[in-house]
């Protein structure tokens, strides 16, 4: 029982260094694409090549898995299906907002995402995990910290 | 409708795109390795991106230089591999809450390497914005 439990922990503090990791590297994204990538292609055209190429990496990575995880149930793959489909729509929804309104009113909006994850995961995935009240104050304060910075940053 | 307040539902939906996008993926990868969701979701991903594209850019879509697609790869890199792998296999192992939770703080990682990199000034907005941010991750990060 401790050995599984010691598993899980690891599993779990695997999985928060993995999303640290995760939102460092899209925050590297994020300064270079605005430093290099912008005025030399349209949005579109960036992130259909930029998708391509992690396709391509991807690829690579999952060649030891593929096997294995092709005998997964349809399902699986649907769901993984959307989770792109919809992972893809929040980016486009996100350029054509910053299109139309500044990056003060746009960003911040956009950063209420964990807000609604948690109120879907509280519907949706009751079997799976809880939401605690300390997450959801922690991301309300994240969600606070977040839109100060921005605003700082683009208001001067 | 004015164009902040179109802008401001084109953000919330994004949100929640985003938001139900992670819920998708952690129900998809209880049956397989975040290696293989991911490249699946990418899949599916890169066919709506890429008529998006057609439709709206085509003539842009191959008058790509070749130095811009080192850096599409090198953006790529980063993006995906990491960005989005790493970000998959928080929601496997942490769950969807707490790794969205950190996730959303990505703007003050951007803020933090335009501060190191591009010259930007830090001011007490700043300052103070970033402090919450970590209050807010450490309280995410201690109950998870």
């Amino acid at each position: 029982m401790a050995i599984t439990n010691d598993k899980i922990k690891k599993q779990i503090y695997i999985g928060l260094a993995s999303a640290l990791a995760a939102a460092a590297a899209y925050g590297a994204t994020q300064t270079i694409a605005r430093s290099i990538v912008t005025g030399t292609a349209p949005a579109s055209v960036s992130a259909t090549w930029t998708i391509f190429f992690g396709m391509i990496f991807l690829f690579f990575m999952s060649l030891n898995n593929i096997k294995t995880d092709m005998k997964a149930p349809k399902k699986a793959f649907l769901m993984m299906g959307l989770a792109g489909i919809f992972s893809s729509f929040g980016v486009f929804f996100m350029f054509s907002a910053l299109s139309n309104a500044p990056v003060t009113v746009a960003s911040p909006i956009g950063a209420i995402n964990p807000l609604v994850a948690m109120a879907l995961t509280h519907i949706f995935l009751q079997k799976l995990e809880r939401v605690t009240i300390q997450m959801v104050a922690g991301s309300v304060l994240v969600l606070l910290g977040v839109t100060m910075v921005i605003l700082g940053r683009f208001t001067g | 409708m004015s164009d902040t307040l179109l802008g401001a539902g084109l953000a919330a939906l994004a949100a929640t795109s985003w938001a139900t996008g992670a819920i998708f993926a952690r129900i998809g990868m209880q049956h397989m390795a975040s290696t293989t969701g991911t490249f699946f979701s990418l899949i599916t991903g890169f066919v709506l991106i890429l008529v998006i594209a057609l439709f709206l850019d085509y003539d842009a879509m191959f008058a790509v230089s070749k130095e811009t697609i080192l850096w599409f790869i090198l953006l790529a890199f980063i993006q995906f591999p990491l960005g989005r792998f790493l970000n998959f296999n928080g929601i496997k192992y942490a769950g969807v809450a707490p790794a969205t939770a950190i996730l959303g703080s990505t703007p003050v990682f951007s803020a933090i390497l335009a501060l190191l990199f591009l010259g930007e000034q830090i001011t007490l907005m700043i300052g103070l914005g970033i402090l919450a941010v970590v209050a807010g991750l450490a309280m995410v990060l201690y109950r998870s």
